[in-house]
């Protein structure tokens, strides 16, 4: 030890002296350092940057680095673009070093963050998928039921010639195809409106279009913010072909569908006045999934099925703005017990029936899928399609 | 055994369907669906008031023996009769138990006999609507 501090000092000098020394010098070092990370951290904030020190020794290392030349280490990013939709970020940003200086060891650990956020991106997921649920049941019940029609296999053959949903969709087209001849007369406002969509669709779901938290804690909340986001989408893509819909421009595709009046079932042979009764708008009950009559088993306190449930748009089949003809026709399908009805005296009078009018009832499965409201069919995906109907039709398809 | 729980009749109780000028107010089938649970607790039901169900027509609940049955009268060109056990469980499991099968023999038979009604046929749910003419007797054996 004493050659050891001979050869640094070229003279002798105590184990206690060289520990006093030591104790100085270090001591002169992280003052230094010190001032040179304020002086950092000032010109960082003057520059709109956030230097983020957060202990005694991160302020010191950095410091430090300034002294000796080093390029010190530290989280540099833009303030307020640190959340789930803030601006995108360069790969630079995100590298592996420049995760850490949190207080914990946690906020400091890349692959902490990394594992962590990916797990509570896949949590956020499922209430996500809720969120859409009930974005969907209550704002998109007219579209719903369009779109439900745009992926049934059975439309075609069920309206009449030109009415399917799929030629509406065709025929909306011109209106599209003139909408994206004004785009293209102005390129610059369809430009600047594709690019703001997609950047902005990019950081609401895409973990890697926005940069890294600070800590763990708010990595977690950033990424479980992603995972709703991507539960939410997922559930309106999903929900699309159950009968949901993203697209509120179905909406308007399918007020086109009720424009046709009467015209449309004396297209299919029904007689003028009983058409023009049809193509009024339809005003009664509608079809309940859950049969008015069903009562609720004692065990649940008995008496008929709340009126909250029952009248409620996931178990009440009355498609907003339909005809009467299109309700007739869709409850004389999906109801085992309704077989046709009277035509006002404005119109003629007189009775009809679906039997004469070439209907046909659904079976067991179709009328389940018909029968249900389209927000019960894009919540329940399907497969739960008719939960409350299932009763009826159960009851239906065995008594005789 | 078939049992054919759906009627068709006419009958000469008054025409109770209402309508103004525009449009139809209230669907008929009360006087029907009255005199029918009026025949019903003759035969020992316990039935409720009528319960209107707009396009349905009108409906009302019956209690026997400790089952419960439901009959729907709907106004098409005739009156349309429905008398069903109203439980799917009871329906799914005894599809014809006997106090079920008593009561619909028992109201067919009353039907009959009524003056106020006419051109009685029973059916099954499929036949119903259809070119098939119906039966005298709801039962089968």
């Amino acid at each position: 030890m004493a050659s050891h501090s001979e050869a640094r000092r070229g003279v002798l000098e105590t184990m206690e002296d060289y520990f006093k020394r030591r104790q100085s010098e270090m001591s002169r070092v992280g003052e230094q350092a010190a001032a040179m990370a304020r002086e950092a951290y000032g010109q960082a904030i003057r520059a709109g940057e956030n230097l983020n020190l957060t202990t005694t020794s991160d302020v010191r290392k950095y410091g430090a680095d300034l002294l000796a030349g080093k390029k010190p280490i530290g989280i540099t990013t833009r303030r307020g673009t640190n959340t789930g939709a803030g601006k995108p970020v360069s790969t630079a940003d995100r590298h592996p070093a420049n995760f850490s200086h949190g207080s914990g060891w946690l906020d400091r650990s890349a692959g902490a963050k990394f594992l962590g956020g990916g797990a509570v991106r896949s949590v956020g997921r499922l209430p996500g998928a809720a969120r859409g649920a009930w974005h969907t049941a209550r704002d998109f019940i007219g579209a719903a039921d369009f779109a439900a029609r745009l992926i049934d296999p059975y439309d075609a053959e069920t309206s009449p010639q030109g009415e399917a949903a799929w030629d509406k969709v065709f025929r909306s087209a011109d209106a599209l195809l003139e909408e994206t001849e004004c785009a293209i007369a102005n390129p610059r406002t369809l430009g600047h409106s594709v690019e703001h969509s997609i950047s902005r669709l990019n950081s609401r779901l895409n973990p890697d279009a926005t940069p890294v938290e600070n800590t763990f804690v708010g990595e977690m909340r950033r990424n479980f913010n992603i995972g709703l986001n991507q539960g939410e989408a997922l559930f309106d893509i999903g929900s699309t072909l159950y009968g949901g819909a993203e697209a509120k421009s179905l909406m308007r595709l399918r007020q086109a569908v009720g424009e046709k009046g009467a015209s449309k079932y004396m297209a299919r042979g029904v007689p003028p006045g009983t058409s023009r009764y049809f193509a009024t708008p339809y005003d009664g009950r509608g079809h309940h999934s859950i049969p008015v009559r069903t009562t609720l088993p004692k065990w649940m306190g008995g008496g008929p099925v709340p009126s909250i449930v029952s009248n409620s748009p996931f178990f009440l089949l009355r498609p907003p703005g339909i005809s009467k003809g299109d309700m007739f026709e869709l409850h004389y399908k999906v109801d085992p017990q309704y077989y046709g009805g009277k035509i006002s005296k404005e119109f003629g009078g007189g009775p009809w029936s679906g039997d004469a009018l070439g209907w046909k009832k659904h079976g067991l499965l179709a009328r389940a899928w018909y029968g249900s409201p389209a927000p019960l069919k894009a919540v329940a995906g399907g497969m739960v399609v008719g939960a409350g109907g299932f009763v009826d039709h159960f009851d239906d398809e065995l008594s005789p | 055994m078939r049992i054919r729980p759906w009627a068709t009749l006419t009958t000469d109780l008054p025409d109770d369907h209402i309508e103004d000028d525009h449009d139809i107010i209230q669907y008929g089938g009360k006087s029907v669906v009255k005199a029918i649970g009026e025949i019903l607790v003759r035969l020992g039901c316990e039935v409720e008031e009528p319960v209107y169900a707009d396009e349905h027509g009108w409906e009302i609940y019956i209690t026997v023996k400790k089952r419960r049955l439901w009959c729907q009268v709907t106004l098409i060109d005739k009156f349309l009769i429905l008398l069903k056990q109203n439980s799917w469980v009871a329906n799914a499991f005894h599809p014809r138990h006997p106090v079920y099968i008593e009561i619909l023999s028992r109201l067919a038979l009353e039907l009959d006999a009524d003056p106020r009604f006419h051109e009685v046929s029973w059916f099954t749910g499929a036949e119903v609507d259809t070119a098939f003419p119906g039966t005298e007797h709801p039962v089968e054996i």
